[in-house]
């Protein structure tokens, strides 16, 4: 009788369990935009060493990955990893940052839109966007 | 009586004639000496000087004559040298100034032909980032006319060369807050060389069981390649990789099982790597590939030869977007499909998949 009962589970069990099979257009890593709430960017937003983890827009292929350290004195400094040349190379900036209604500014005519959640930051900028997270000290 | 006045007027004119004659004799005999020198002491003296000077004299007559119709001959070679060599050096002339405008007129054409390819490659390249939809639009694109080249007469004497004109200054890039991007930046229709970004990467397979179906995926992808996406079949040349322990199925018990199988602890990785391309489709403009990847694929030590239709996009932050998909027999790697009590079992065939992003890191060099 068990094993009958056995037998009969296993015959049924296929119908019960619902297959575990990624659907062929779920395989590929879309960039849906997380679930984080922006918020206009703040001065006291912008401090710290930032890390991108995200890069996107029609510039993205050409960056490997940015860093920016924005300093309470109103000092920045920063750092992409910029590929297309025969090997990554990085290229640093540095000068006066400003926040304010008209976006961030940092000097030299460069000036984009700030973004800001829980340890994270937004920047975007000539199509591209580029998230980072604050990177704590090593 | 007047011929005795006659006779005696001769007699005192004869007689004054013979008075003067000895009066002027005795006042010149002061001035003049007369020497009449004997033969041996001229001989002493020597040849006659005047005599000798008149020699002399001849001579340099004789010796100008010849020098007179010597200097004519010369003048006469100079004079027909001079003519040959000028009329040598207008003819060399007349061939340079002909190879000239043959080179100025291949020039011409040579430029022409440029700016026309140039106007149309920036045409095509416009024309799929318009069909692209990219968000960012299209600045306008000013050919600057070139500038006309003028015939210009060869100078015979050499000058100094002209200074050279300014090289046009490029518009920079625009890049991030900053940064500025490479010159060499994403091309469609160039050979480069990309990589697989993992967080937006995955592979897996999809199997079949007694009890369910499932798949099983990672996300720990790596791996590069070098292709022209404009002829994928020309030498593609690359390695992707996986990591056989981070295959997930969802259930702890069953991922144990097939890392079993996989021998993941001796064997780490899952790999392909890409020998070939067979294209059944490229479209330059839309950006997109479809065709059939061709390689070797690695599982559990053992290297099978296998097909993988794949179809190839570019997406809107110019990464390279891969789909694929394939079935393969676990037993021909020396896999064991796993089995429960031997009545919940896994078919041996399993169908494998890819879908990768890859980005760009750069023009591959020669045999890359």
């Amino acid at each position: 009788m068990q094993r009958f009962l056995f037998f009969a589970f296993l015959l049924a069990a296929p119908g019960c369990i619902t297959p575990n099979v990624l659907d062929t257009k779920a395989r590929v890593v879309e960039q849906a935009p997380a679930a984080i709430v922006w918020e206009a960017a703040r001065p006291e937003n912008l401090r710290g060493l930032f890390e991108s983890t995200a890069i996107e827009g029609e510039a993205a292929a050409s960056y490997w990955k940015i860093y920016y350290h924005f300093a309470d004195d109103g000092t920045y400094t920063g750092a992409a990893l910029v590929i297309g040349g025969e090997q990554p190379q990085f290229q640093t900036l540095a000068g006066i940052w400003k926040l304010d209604d008209q976006g961030l500014d940092l000097g030299n005519g460069q000036s984009g839109r700030a973004f800001a959640a829980p340890g994270m930051l937004k920047l975007e900028s000539e199509g591209v966007t580029v998230i980072l997270k604050i990177v704590a000290a090593q | 009586m007047a011929s005795k006045l006659l006779a005696g007027i001769g007699v005192l004119a004869i007689l004054g004639l013979v008075g003067g004659s000895l009066a002027a004799l005795a006042i010149v005999k002061q001035r003049v000496h007369v020497t009449i020198a004997a033969e041996e002491e001229a001989a002493q003296r020597g040849p006659d000087p005047i005599e000798l000077l008149r020699a002399d004299v001849g001579v340099i007559g004789v010796d100008v004559a010849a020098f007179n119709e010597s200097l004519g001959a010369r003048f006469q070679e100079l004079h027909d040298a001079l003519e040959s060599s000028a009329s040598q050096r207008e003819k060399a002339l007349a061939a340079r100034i002909d190879a000239l405008e043959t080179k100025l007129k291949t020039m011409q054409a040579s430029a022409a032909a440029n700016d026309a390819a140039l106007a149309a490659a920036i045409k095509a390249q416009a024309d799929a980032l318009a069909s692209a939809k990219l968000a960012v639009p299209i600045p306008e694109i000013v050919i600057p006319d070139p500038a006309p080249i003028e015939a210009t007469p060869p100078a015979v004497e050499p000058t100094p060369p002209a200074p050279e004109p300014a090289a046009p200054v490029a518009p920079p890039k625009k890049g991030f807050l900053g940064f500025q991007p490479p010159s060499a930046a994403f091309a469609f229709d160039q050979r480069q060389r990309f990589a697989i970004v993992p967080t937006l990467s995955r592979v897996g397979f999809d199997a079949k069981s007694t009890l369910h179906d499932f798949s099983g995926l990672t996300s720990k992808v790596d791996g590069n390649f070098s292709v022209n996406l404009s002829k994928p079949a020309d030498k593609p040349l690359g390695t992707i990789s996986a990591e056989s322990s981070s295959l997930d199925t969802g259930l702890a018990d069953r991922d144990k099982d097939m890392h079993k199988s996989l021998g993941s602890e001796q064997f780490k990785t899952l790999e392909f790597q890409w020998t070939g391309f067979t294209a059944d489709q490229v479209d330059a403009k839309a950006m997109t590939i479809s065709g059939k990847a061709t390689g070797k694929l690695s599982i559990r030590g053992v290297s099978q030869d296998i097909t993988l239709p794949v179809k190839v996009s570019v997406d809107a932050s110019k990464r390279v977007v891969i789909e694929g998909e394939t079935k393969i027999k676990m037993s021909d790697y020396a896999v064991v499909p796993p089995s429960q009590l031997g009545v919940i079992k896994v078919e041996d065939e399993v169908k494998i998949w890819i879908a990768l992003r890859a980005r760009l890191l750069g023009p591959a060099k020669e045999g890359e």
